[in-house]
């Protein structure tokens, strides 16, 4: 009877009426933007909640180039509390501008490129138990951004946990076994002798005669974990000692007050640079008095004053060169510089096949570099703390909720989230 | 003759020009010298020490006797650490005059820095030899260069020799140079040498060992290394006073405590002065919050100085006495919850203790903390006045206490409602700073003109107030300005036509709070909320009212009060406070941790750049159980 079929069809119409009304006012396709522009609060929690939304199983869109490498996730009301909740800025955006955005990112004429972010990387952090008396800006900012990390150390290093890790950080190292080079200004100094019985013990323990021996035997561990597709970020000397110690293999070029053995005299001529990662070409600095491992670093003589060091970051494709990009991005491409141990490299000693991140406009003097290993990449980045121009030994650290937009410090996160980018074929 | 031999004779000539050619092309004349050795000056104090080292080289070649030049050089190539350019220009210099002390001295450092120890240490011997062997003063410069080149055991050794005479001269750079060796027991010993040659060195030494150790590994090595020295030896008062020094640096009062107490026998027997030192050290740790430790302190203290007999005695009492009730003040005070019993006792501690105190200054600051106490605490405004006015009785002429107590009479007067003596006893102020003319009374000015405003606002004299606040907001350094500011803000807003009844009744309702007539407030201003919501100070009042009602145990009336201001008054400047305040009564009072969370967690939503986004955000997580 077409009264009932006019009944059931308005019934049905009514009941999909329904539906659609109850439907909450969140629709699936909205998204949630966290730039990373001036704009931002919070820079550096901004990474923190994105690692957090990836170990949710929330995908996020890395837009590089974007308003400063900004992140675009489905939007929901948990991310946005979280986001609240830390500090971090964000915009609630409709799908037809999202969609506008992404068509902007992917356009051919704009340098810019989506990267999807799949999951939270698993850090480590190659850190000595105890307290140094100096700042680790790694695992402060680890700390600051709330990105969870395990500490390692040679133990579980040479006891092969790297395999459990897709990332591993190396802050203010000596791979060497020189215990710092702080023998000339330390060496009586009780925090000094501490870490040497704890370096010393740790190396018999571990079965080495030496500290240098076994210091050696972790950097060749490391090497090996990258080569089999790890991440390695290092900052500060850990940059050249690791390729110093690299280098060395095979010949001795620690003076007796360390090692109880002196110096071998031909070291300089069994140095095999074919080892090492990024440097090559370089001397050594073997004399105990002096706070350097070789000639790579760059010296404060040659910087000058602080009110002019400065680096500028290098651009980038972001859709031919999307790695060198990732570790790049930032709200500005000029920044100012800060010293360390190892302060910056001298260029002429860099591999070519290394890739120049950011330099001193205009010197020999680069700030960070990255290049690939084997199936993994490492980045080296100069220096001590973005924030402190010169660390001193026994200072305070730096309170990064003071710093919360350092453009120094954006830098080490880039490295903490560019292990969780998804592999993208690139275009032929 | 030879044909080649003119050809020679010409090449050996030209040679020998050639070869001559630096050292004759190169003569400056003094004022070029002079010039260049002020650009090599520049160059160094900008930092620029390859040029700077460039321009010291090319007058050194002009001219290798000139010991700015020299120097000069030297120490850009220190700084650059170019060690074998430095050890080759000593050496040349050394080549003139072999016996001289302080080349030898630098000769030793370059070739430490090139790792040379060998050559270095027969240069430093060398040094050693041309100085005689008991002059302590100079060997020190042969041991302090032997610290700044880690040559640690040989340091250790000189030190020895030189400080075996146990020479007062030398003890204070022997000691300094073994904490820089890490050798604390050393150290200890020289500072106990310099202390035996006289107690006032006690400040100097504690200087020089706070300078030393900063971190604290350092600090527990040397406070080991004392207790030791100390208690081996029979110490004497100053290395004593020394410890307990350091125990106060360690914030370890409780040590200090028991050291104090032997000090102070020892003191108090040697010049009749028992109770002293206690009573220093119990000032210091009251200061400190060290209260139990203070009130133990000045129990003992008060005994000893009772027992004794030396002049000034009732001074120091006096003192002891004062100090052992404020310390009770703070511990009452440090309570979560006011002991008023123990409040009253306290008081009336204060009050017989001025009365009966013949030192006028301790007697004055009692009477005045029982004056405050009561008024602040008890609200008892009889008490109060009767304390501040015994204040005003005993002073003999103006003083701090003096002045606290007159506006202490100002501020009970009007809290009893009483403006017009308020007034009276401010025009007393005025009168005594009038006579005065002092420029440190300018603060004191302040307050009565602040007062004066206050008073006017309360009896609706707004334009009168008005021009006194204007006149304290011309001097933004004075601690009444940011308040004076807010309440002209506040008159300029509501002082018209149409604002005058609801400021009527928000000035009247501010007097009854500051009367503690809390029910008359809580009237006023629920009377602005409800007939005067549109008016402009409807949302202060409103946040007021939530307050007296949090003050008077309704805190469920106050979460009402400000929930019902959020839905109505929606473009209120003051939402986030209102907010934000509620979230907090949820916490604190009402004690609902889950509810204030997920309120914490609203505001954050709809509050962004907040000034209260931080605290929110804070106790949120907090309340979440996030770790920091």
């Amino acid at each position: 009877m077409p009264t009932k079929r006019i009944a059931t069809f308005l019934f049905f119409i009514s009941t999909v009426l329904a539906l659609v009304a109850s439907t909450p006012s969140v629709r699936a396709q909205d998204k949630l933007l966290i730039n990373m522009d001036l704009d931002q609060t919070d820079h550096l929690k901004a990474y923190g909640v994105t690692f957090w939304a990836l170990k949710r199983g929330i995908e996020v869109d890395w837009l590089l180039n974007y308003r400063g490498g900004s992140f675009m996730s489905d939007y929901s009301d948990l991310l946005a509390s979280e986001c609240r909740i830390r500090g971090v800025a964000f915009e609630k955006l409709d799908a037809s501008t999202a969609q506008s955005i992404y068509t902007l990112v992917q356009g051919e004429e704009k340098n810019m490129d989506v990267v999807k972010l799949e999951k939270a990387p698993r850090i480590a952090v190659y850190v000595p138990p105890g307290n140094q008396p100096w700042d680790d800006a790694v695992t402060l900012v680890l700390d600051y951004a709330e990105v969870p990390y395990d500490k390692v150390w040679d133990d579980e290093v040479l006891g092969g946990s790297l395999a459990k890790y897709d990332w591993i950080h190396l802050h203010h190292e000596d791979f060497t076994g020189q215990y710092g080079k702080f023998y000339g200004s330390y060496s009586t100094a009780p925090w000094y002798q501490a870490q040497v019985r704890l370096l010393e013990a740790e190396a018999h323990k571990l079965g080495y005669q030496k500290v240098s021996e076994e210091k050696r035997a972790v950097a060749m561990k490391i090497k090996e974990f990258v080569g089999n597709g790890g991440y390695m970020f290092a900052m500060c000397s850990a940059t050249d000692s690791y390729d110093v110690a690299l280098a060395s293999e095979g010949t001795d070029i620690v003076e007796s007050v360390f090692d109880g053995d002196p110096v071998d005299p031909n070291y300089a001529s069994k140095l095999d640079f074919t080892k090492t990662f990024a440097f090559e070409n370089f001397k050594i600095e073997t004399n105990p008095m002096i706070y350097e491992y070789s000639d790579i670093d760059v010296q404060p003589a040659e910087i000058g004053s602080q009110e002019n060091d400065y680096f500028t970051l290098f651009d980038f494709s972001a859709k031919y060169d999307p790695v060198p990009t990732m570790l790049t991005q930032d709200h500005v491409n000029v920044i100012k510089g800060f010293m360390g141990q190892t302060t910056m490299f001298h260029k002429n000693l860099i591999k070519k096949s290394v890739t120049i991140l950011a330099e001193r406009a205009g010197a020999d003097q680069v700030r960070y570099l990255y290049s690939n290993f084997g199936k993994g990449f490492f980045a080296f980045y100069g220096g001590h703390d973005p924030e402190d121009y010169q660390h001193q030994v026994g200072d305070p650290p730096t309170d990064l909720r003071l710093h919360k937009n350092s453009p120094g410090y954006r830098l080490i996160l880039n490295n903490v989230l560019f292990p969780a980018a998804k592999k993208k074929k690139l275009k032929t | 003759m030879n044909a080649r031999y003119p050809i020679v004779c010409f090449f050996a000539v030209l040679f020998l020009w050639i070869a001559a050619g630096p050292a004759h092309g190169q003569r400056l004349s003094p004022e070029e010298f002079a010039s260049q050795l002020r650009l090599a000056e520049v160059y160094e104090s900008t930092r620029d020490l390859q040029n700077a080292v460039r321009v010291y080289e090319k007058l050194w070649e002009t001219d290798s006797s000139s010991s700015v030049v020299f120097n000069g050089l030297l120490r850009n190539y220190f700084s650059l650490k170019h060690f074998e350019n430095a050890e080759k220009l000593i050496k040349r210099r050394l080549s003139r005059s072999a016996d001289d002390f302080d080349l030898n001295l630098l000769l030793g450092r370059a070739e430490a820095f090139l790792d040379k120890k060998s050559a270095a240490l027969d240069a430093f011997r060398k040094a050693q030899s041309l100085v005689p062997s008991d002059d302590c003063m100079q060997l020190m410069p042969i041991a302090s260069a032997l610290t700044d080149v880690n040559y640690g055991k040989e340091a250790n050794d000189l030190l020895a020799k030189i400080s075996s005479g146990e020479n007062a001269a030398c003890a204070g750079q022997a000691a300094n140079l073994y904490l820089r060796l890490g050798n604390y027991a050393q150290a200890t010993k020289q500072y106990l040498v310099l202390l035996a040659a006289g107690e006032s060195n006690l400040p100097i030494v504690e200087q020089r060992i706070a300078q030393f150790t900063t971190d604290s590994a350092a600090r527990v090595l040397t406070l080991g290394a004392l207790k030791e020295s100390i208690s081996q030896d029979k110490p004497s008062l100053a290395s004593l006073q020394l410890l307990a020094w350091m125990y106060g640096e360690e914030k370890d009062y409780t040590d200090a405590y028991d050291l104090v107490l032997r000090i102070d026998s020892i003191n108090g027997n040697a010049h009749g002065s028992q109770g002293f030192e206690l009573l220093i050290f119990a000032e210091k740790a009251r200061n400190e919050g060290a209260l139990d430790v203070a009130v133990k302190a000045y129990n003992v203290a008060i005994r000893r100085i009772q027992s004794g007999a030396a002049a000034h005695n009732d001074y120091f009492l006096g003192q002891a006495q004062l100090g052992a009730l404020m310390t009770r003040e703070a511990y009452l005070m440090k309570q979560p919850a006011l002991d008023t019993t123990a409040l009253r006792v306290l008081i009336h501690d204060y009050e017989n203790f001025g009365d009966k105190q013949s030192a006028n200054e301790f007697a004055l600051g009692a009477l005045v903390h029982a004056g405050e106490l009561s008024f602040h605490r008890l609200f008892d405004l009889q008490r109060a006045s009767r304390n501040f006015e015994k204040t005003l009785a005993r002073a003999k002429g103006y003083s701090d206490y003096f002045r606290e107590a007159q506006f202490g009479l100002a501020d009970a007067a009007l809290a009893s409602g009483n403006p017009q003596q308020a007034i009276a006893r401010l025009d007393n102020i005025d009168q005594l700073l009038d006579k005065r003319n002092r420029l440190e009374d300018k603060e004191a000015r302040m307050h009565v003109l602040y007062s004066r405003a206050i008073i006017g606002y309360y009896t609706f004299q707004f334009d009168s107030a008005r021009t006194l606040l204007g006149q304290i907001m011309e001097d933004p350094g004075s601690d009444y300005a940011n308040d004076a500011i807010q309440l002209a803000g506040m008159l300029d807003e509501s002082n018209k036509l149409a604002g005058l009844p609801a400021l009527k009744l928000y000035a009247t309702a501010q007097f009854s709070e500051f009367k503690r007539s809390y029910a008359e407030a809580l009237s006023g201003y629920q009377t602005i909320v409800d007939t005067y919501a549109a008016s402009s100070l409807a949302d202060d009042a409103a946040i007021k009212l939530a307050e007296v009602q949090v003050h008077i145990g309704k805190p469920e009336d106050a979460l009402h009060t400000l929930e019902t201001m959020q839905e109505k008054m929606t473009s209120s400047p003051l939402l986030d406070q209102a907010a934000f305040r509620a979230a907090e009564i949820v916490e604190r009072e009402l004690h609902d941790p889950k509810r204030a969370q997920r309120m914490y967690e609203d505001f954050l939503a709809r509050f962004q750049r907040s000034n209260y986004d931080t605290d929110a955000r804070e106790r949120a997580r907090r309340l979440r159980g996030d770790v920091f």
